[in-house]
């Protein structure tokens, strides 16, 4: 017989800060599967505003585990892991969090706002999705036609939540 | 700009990404291109693709006879037939990617092809 083991994982600070903005993310991206759109495959995206908060409060590498996780696990509570859907929402994820490492890291600190970050992560977010679309599911010169009205909603939902996750901001810096 | 905590970058970032959308709609709603060549059947012959980059005739031997197409920048019609019905001429201008016309006495059939197809076939 084995003895008995035990195996202790002691989460640091960061390993609870990631898994709280997770879970926060998880909700938003939940609840907001349960709101109906005139459009499908266009939604606002407001997990996203946990995405640049966490960009900007903590850095990249919290942003992109958090990013990871929500993708994740929110596809699991949704029933969509590994499904199209997923793909897309995984391809999406890594589009904007690449549009943000490349802006957070090149330009000098603070010359985007969470405004700016957001409306870059919503237009990578959708261009990758659009080409992963293209390419692996159908590549069809007709869906072209909805890139533009796509990269509009972004644009707008973007703006969106880069007002909200600003604002967010600014009311954490001042209490 | 106070108050909103708004930066010269994000102006530049609002700005380059209204561009590129602006610049999408141009791309991609633009009205489709004109068409660029018609497709030309006669019986017994392999189709034959004529360019509509300007304004001439062209003849071809169907059947009964000649048939005369007049051809112009993004249209193409029937001028001259040997058959009875001249429907192929009544057909008028095609001027829509994927418009047909066709001579059925003399076997003759014009396809317009367009970079867009706008219509699967026309009916009359």
């Amino acid at each position: 017989m084995a003895a008995h083991r035990q195996l202790v994982l002691t989460p640091s600070r960061e390993d609870l800060r990631i898994a709280y903005l997770a879970a926060l993310a998880i909700a938003i991206h939940v609840l907001e599967m349960g709101v109906p759109t005139p459009i499908p495959g266009v939604k606002p995206g407001l997990a996203n505003v946990i995405t640049v908060a966490a960009l900007l409060l903590f850095g990249w590498r919290t942003a992109l585990w958090v990013t990871l996780l929500r993708v994740v696990a929110g596809s699991l509570l949704i029933g969509s892991f590994l499904s199209p859907t997923f793909v897309l929402s995984l391809s999406g994820a890594l589009g904007a969090l690449a549009a943000l490492g490349l802006a957070h890291g090149l330009l000098p600190r603070g010359s985007l706002s969470a405004l700016g970050l957001s409306v870059l992560a919503a237009l990578a977010h959708m261009l990758t999705q659009f080409i992963v679309a293209y390419w692996i599911f159908i590549p069809q010169p007709g869906l072209f036609l909805l890139l533009p009205p796509l990269m509009t909603a972004a644009l707008l939902f973007g703006g969106l939540t880069g007002i909200i996750a600003q604002v967010m901001l600014q009311r954490m810096a001042s209490p | 700009m106070k108050g909103w905590g708004l930066t010269g970058g994000d102006l530049l970032v609002l700005l380059l990404a209204a561009v590129l959308v602006g610049g999408l709609y141009g791309r991609y709603w633009t009205p489709a291109s004109e068409a660029g060549a018609a497709l030309i059947t006669v019986a017994g012959q392999a189709p034959r693709q004529v360019s509509l980059d300007r304004s001439r005739d062209l003849q071809v031997q169907g059947a009964l006879g000649p048939s005369r197409l007049e051809l112009a920048p993004g249209r193409i019609r029937f001028t001259e037939s040997p058959c009875r019905g001249k429907h192929c001429i009544h057909q008028g201008w095609l001027s829509h990617g994927g418009g047909f016309a066709a001579c059925l006495p003399n076997r003759v059939a014009v396809q317009l092809l367009s970079r867009r197809r706008d219509l699967d076939a026309v009916n009359f």
